[in-house]
């Protein structure tokens, strides 16, 4: 079976269409980000305390924010996935106890005939937020840096490197943006979930890239655009399948996977979308700009258009 | 005759799988009476099957910070920690938990996890009993008179006064530098103590005695080399003084210095202890003292219904996701996608087996991780497929087209997977428990992947060249 016989698409010719889409994505997790206030930390990065319940019945999230208002608790945040309810607040250890009965009271009294349970709590202090804030910081450094020292030790260019690294940054963003918009408070999971992205999306790259390094030692005659435009039209099955394969799992865990799973598979499913995406539209075509600015030769045919990708 | 090295590596990679995984499918198939049995046994199976992280077992996890702010020059923070570490495990090991996982982690953060515990008070309350030993001087200077008239006066305990000093500025003001103020036990007497000089860190041990003039319970104890010289030296320098004897910020007794007591001799605590008491405090202090006071700072507790619904969940969602994938392989690619499939069955085995080999716990993102790196690894068998059906379409024959592919792509799979792992022992350096779980399963499955992918792969097409079952591929 073959979804597509071999396929000659020009991707590089419309670079700038998709530039637009980017832009355009980006610009969407601009304004996610600035409608809903900035991101919305969970308590492993703010410390606090988390307290995890669910009915026997089906509830109002409106109800148990009333009854959680009633007892007293005044700052707190109120999140429903499934049929879990989710009290947010900032308190230390001491008023755990107390936060606790007063929650497990107040929901007793307000559903009588639904009885709630307590499926668990979590507390972190500040302290252990803020050494897990510098902590991802500082992996998403390394990372990003042993990524494009790699890369550019493999391909003999710094370039590489570097536009695979903006490839991984556009993916990480633009997840983010999505996060945001779903309202999703960012915890260790969504870290989590976004540095598997940045792996992912690297390790589409690579097998572009590698291409791309093959066809320009094949295929000498030609122009740089039609190098990458070719080897990305051959690589193009490869991407689809295997992205698919990712994007299944990832939509599995998604409709399947229960409260757990369920940030982590949402964020994979875009960011499988957004690995593809990246590569094919982003990276490739930012070497395609860059070689066509270094080869005055090239610049001078791009601005009369004598030169096609196809 | 040549020895032919993959399949031999393959056939003991499986047979190393085999041995690691079999405890485990034995433990799958154990009724639960067995079970509890070999539990109560601690049977040495235990310790050879799959462990279960708290989000699928359910339990408590606990995370305490050791303040070292109170440990003299020459201890050092590092034994200070390990030796917090080696005193709750002793603790906890008396109370029975089940596989509890006491680590460091950081410089002076410990982590511990109790499976099975999902109350987490009595968990606080096991741990929480710091045993913080301290040796002070009792100081009768005007200030500290002062002190004790003006904390009696505004009607407050120390215990209060210590907790937030800056409330009372005018006690805070006649202070002597580095004392303090405490209560003593059973007693209202409070004393105003000097800076401490020997904790419990110097304790070499301690045991219940009977003694005294009139023979009553007490506790001594030895100290240490560095701490029998630091005792002397205090006692020859406060003859004449009392020596209190602070356990938790309680003084236990607070004898009068008559004489120097000289190193190797042994000191004693005389408190007024039944029995007991004194057999307690002689465990805590053997077992016990912590040489510096531990904070709770992170609390997470699993109840068993999340678990077994998220255990439930996550392993469906997984296998459906893994089916799938097995199943689209095969219609896409056709016996070539079955050989695909084959080399991922065994990359789940071998990754499965080399989690429990080295003890790694399975956590609920580390099963997430093992249907995403399967899912991830078919990209080495796509970039194999794809590109053999490239070397067909340009009229190579079969076994050249194969040869080529293989050949082709090895260093695309190589640097694509390499990059993924950058990325995944980053998430592992960084992580807490969960992550940490994912990398895992993440970096151990793509390097099973590139060996699977490529050498297994690769072995099931040249025995099917061998026997010429192969000369028209389907893929």
């Amino acid at each position: 079976m073959r979804f597509f016989k071999s396929t000659d698409i020009d991707f590089i010719g419309n670079r700038y269409k998709f530039f637009a889409i980017s832009g355009l994505l980006l610009l969407l997790t601009v304004g996610a980000f600035i409608y809903r206030g900035g991101l919305n930390y969970g308590i492993d990065f703010t410390g606090g305390i988390l307290m995890r319940i669910s009915f026997q019945n089906e509830v109002e999230l409106q109800d148990v924010r009333r009854a959680v208002e009633e007892s007293g608790i005044n700052s707190f945040e109120l999140q429903s996935s499934g049929n879990l309810i989710m009290i947010r607040a900032k308190k230390d250890l001491e008023s755990q106890e107390e936060f606790e009965s007063l929650v497990k009271n107040s929901m007793l009294l307000r559903f009588p005939d639904n009885p709630v349970k307590i499926e668990g709590i979590e507390y972190v202090g500040p302290t252990v937020g803020e050494y897990l804030s510098k902590q991802v910081v500082s992996a998403f450094l390394f990372a990003f840096l042993a990524m494009i020292i790699y890369v550019a030790f493999r391909f003999k260019s710094s370039l590489w490197g570097i536009v695979s690294a903006v490839g991984i940054i556009h993916d990480i963003v633009i997840s983010l943006g999505f996060v945001i918009l779903a309202n999703k408070e960012i915890n260790i999971t969504v870290v989590a979930a976004l540095l598997t992205v940045a792996g992912y999306s690297i390790n589409d790259t690579i097998v572009l890239f590698d291409r791309i390094k093959e066809n320009l030692k094949l295929l000498v005659k030609e122009d740089f655009l039609v190098v990458i435009n070719k080897s990305i039209n051959e690589v193009l099955v490869r991407t689809v399948v295997t992205s698919l394969t990712v994007f299944i799992v990832a939509c599995s865990l998604f409709f399947f996977g229960g409260e757990v799973m369920h940030t982590f598979a949402y964020i994979m499913i875009i960011g499988t979308v957004l690995g593809v995406f990246s590569t094919i539209f982003v990276c490739a075509p930012l070497v395609c700009e860059w070689g066509i600015r270094r080869n005055k030769r090239l610049k001078a045919a791009v601005k009369q258009g004598d030169v096609r990708s196809k | 005759m040549k020895i032919n090295w993959k399949l031999l590596i393959t056939v003991a990679l499986l047979a190393f799988s085999v041995w690691a995984l079999w405890p485990s499918l034995k433990w799958a198939v154990m009724s639960d009476e067995k079970k509890e049995q070999a539990e109560k046994e601690r049977d040495p199976i235990l310790g050879r099957i799959l462990k279960l992280g708290l989000d699928l077992k359910g339990g408590t996890h606990l995370l305490l910070e050791t303040d070292t702010s109170h440990l003299e020059g020459d201890v050092k923070v590092k034994d200070a920690v390990n030796r917090a570490i080696e005193i709750i495990r002793n603790r906890i090991d008396q109370f029975g938990v089940a596989e509890p996982v006491i680590a460091k982690q950081g410089d002076k953060w410990i982590v511990i996890q109790l499976p099975g515990i999902e109350d987490p008070k009595a968990a606080r309350d096991l741990i929480g009993k710091t045993a913080l030993l301290e040796f002070r001087i009792a100081n009768t200077d005007k200030e500290a008179r002062r002190v004790l008239d003006l904390i009696y006066e505004k009607g407050i305990t120390p215990a209060q006064y210590r907790e937030n000093p800056s409330t009372y500025p005018d006690i805070k003001a006649v202070m002597p530098e580095g004392a303090s103020v405490f209560e003593s036990k059973g007693s209202m007497d409070y004393y105003v103590l000097d800076k401490a000089l020997l904790t419990g860190a110097a304790l070499a041990n301690a045991k219940v005695e009977f003694g005294g003039e009139y023979g009553q319970m007490m506790v001594s104890i030895e100290f240490n080399r560095d701490g029998g010289k630091i005792f002397e030296y205090i006692t020859e320098r406060n003859i004449g003084k009392s020596l209190a004897i602070v356990l938790d910020g309680i003084v236990q007794s607070a004898p009068v210095i008559r004489t120097r007591i000289s190193r190797g001799e042994r000191a004693s605590i005389e408190g007024g202890f039944n029995s007991e008491e004194a057999k307690v405090l002689a465990a805590v202090l053997r077992a016990g003292a912590l040489p510096s006071p531990v904070r709770l700072i992170e609390e997470r507790t699993v109840g068993p219904s999340l678990g077994d619904d998220s255990i439930k969940k996550g392993f469906i969602s997984s296998l459906i996701g893994i089916v799938l994938v097995f199943l689209f392989m095969f219609i896409y690619y056709r016996s070539s996608g079955l050989i695909a499939d084959a080399a991922l069955a065994l990359n789940l085995i071998i990754l499965m087996a080399v989690m429990v080999y080295l003890k790694f716990t399975f956590t609920l993102p580390g099963v997430a991780g093992i249907a995403l790196t399967l899912a991830m690894s078919v990209d080495a068998n796509v970039l194999i497929l794809e590109r053999i059906r490239e070397e067909l379409a340009t009229g190579k024959t079969v076994r050249t087209a194969v040869d080529a592919g293989y050949q082709k792509v090895f260093w695309t799979i190589f640097d694509a997977n390499f990059t993924t792992l950058i990325a995944a022992v980053f998430l592992f350096q960084f992580g807490t428990g969960y992550v940490k779980g994912f990398a895992v399963t993440l970096s151990i499955g793509l390097i099973v992947s590139m060996f699977t992918a490529v050498t297994v792969t690769k072995l099931i097409y040249e025995f099917l060249f061998k026997r010429n079952l192969l000369l028209k591929i389907k893929i």
